[in-house]
């Protein structure tokens, strides 16, 4: 356990003109076992709990504070990391124009083939016809010797390989959920304050 | 007890040098064994499948993925035994990849199905990259290859390197645009 943990922005005061009584029951509701005065000021500095685990400090840390700020960010990076796993790369050996077509490749698709003739390919898709793919070639990738703007036809009976990135709803739901589940653990576990910190330098 | 660790230690290297040479320029998908189904196509069809697996294979090649023994392979396991614990408790995962010997596998194992279903169709050989040789001679001689490993003849090293030398040499293809052939993968480092 870090510190960090058991700060407490929710700083409450006894000022010394409170009787006795108030700080008895001020006790009483906040299950402290003792307060102490902080050094060189009035205020008191920590409360020890009598269930056996500290409650709160009467410091805010600021170093504490930032500590929760980026495991917030780090929580909002995984989301990230999460939901941009729906966008997903897969590479297909379709073996008939059938098989081709089942792959549902549509105009404006960006594509990625090597044909049998070991030539790779780039290029953003215009038409599909019955037996071929017609588009136009886009920023070669790595061994890719086309240059960008070239109009090309790849007959489904050359493809060899070809690969294809788009958003797939299945794997963009099944990570929401995956997000979900995640962060809603977390927050039983952890409390809200931990997911959601405040800014360090907010008052 | 020196001679052992020794070589663990070059091994390990070797493995992580291997790795390195290895970098997939798009994702290199893992062939199918042959089913009962592709038993039923025809000469014209075994010779379109057995060029698509081939340039699959050679995308493979070209990305630098090697075959690996046996031995290296339970050297990798042993060294991702030990390495992925110890990397999942840093928080950086990492592990020893394979060299891209699945996917090289899978596509040595496809294309010598089909040359074998393409013999017992008694389909016309095409010529190969090698002189003299048609692509159902050069089945035959993966088959005697393999053979000499079974009998304990050859290394499984060897036998591994002849069979990618053969099946690298399966076909002539001329390049579009009138760049010379390249039969020969082109960072391959075996040669």
């Amino acid at each position: 356990m870090v510190i960090s943990e058991v700060m407490t922005r929710d700083v409450r005061i006894v000022s010394p003109d409170d009787t006795r009584e108030s700080v008895a029951r001020f006790r009483e509701e906040q299950d402290f076992g003792s307060l102490r005065l902080a050094p060189n000021s009035c205020r008191p500095s920590a409360s020890l709990p009598r269930r056996g685990s500290i409650l709160a400090t009467a410091r805010v840390n600021r170093h504490g504070g930032r500590m929760r700020y980026q495991r917030g960010i780090v929580f909002a990076m995984t989301a990230a990391v999460y939901l941009a796993s729906g966008c997903t790369t897969r590479s297909y050996t379709p073996t008939t124009d059938a098989a081709t077509h089942e792959l549902k490749i549509r105009a404006g698709d960006e594509i990625r083939v090597v044909t049998t003739q070991r030539e790779r390919l780039s290029f953003k898709v215009q038409e599909v016809r019955s037996d071929r793919f017609v588009g136009v070639t886009v920023e070669p990738h790595r061994k890719e010797h086309r240059s960008a703007g070239q109009t090309v036809e790849v007959p489904f009976d050359e493809l060899a390989v070809l690969e294809v990135t788009r958003f797939e709803a299945r794997t963009a739901t099944a990570a929401a959920v995956a997000v979900l589940l995640t962060v809603s653990a977390f927050a039983v576990v952890t409390g809200p304050a931990v997911l959601f910190p405040p800014m360090p330098g907010a008052p | 007890m020196k001679r052992p660790s020794r070589a663990s230690f070059a091994a390990a290297l070797g493995l992580a040098l291997t790795a390195c040479s290895y970098q997939p320029s798009m994702q290199h998908p893992k062939l199918p064994a042959l089913v009962p189904i592709d038993t039923t196509m025809g000469c014209p069809q075994i010779d379109v499948a057995i060029d698509r697996a081939d340039t699959v294979r050679w995308l493979i090649r070209d990305d630098g993925a090697k075959l690996e023994t046996s031995a290296h392979r339970s050297a990798r396991y042993t060294a991702n035994f030990l390495l992925v614990p110890v990397s999942v408790l840093s928080l950086s995962p990492v592990f020893f990849r394979d060299s891209g010997h699945a996917v090289l596998n899978a596509a040595d194992e496809r294309i010598c199905g089909l040359l074998q279903l393409k013999r017992e169709h008694a389909c016309p050989p095409r010529a190969t990259a090698l002189p003299e040789r048609d692509d159902l001679a050069l089945l035959g001689e993966i088959e005697a290859v393999q053979a000499d490993f079974g009998a304990g003849r050859i290394e499984e090293e060897q036998m591994l390197a002849q069979r990618t030398k053969l099946l690298d040499n399966l076909r002539l293809v001329q390049l579009p645009g009138g760049t010379p052939p390249s039969d020969v993968p082109s960072n391959d480092r075996d040669r």
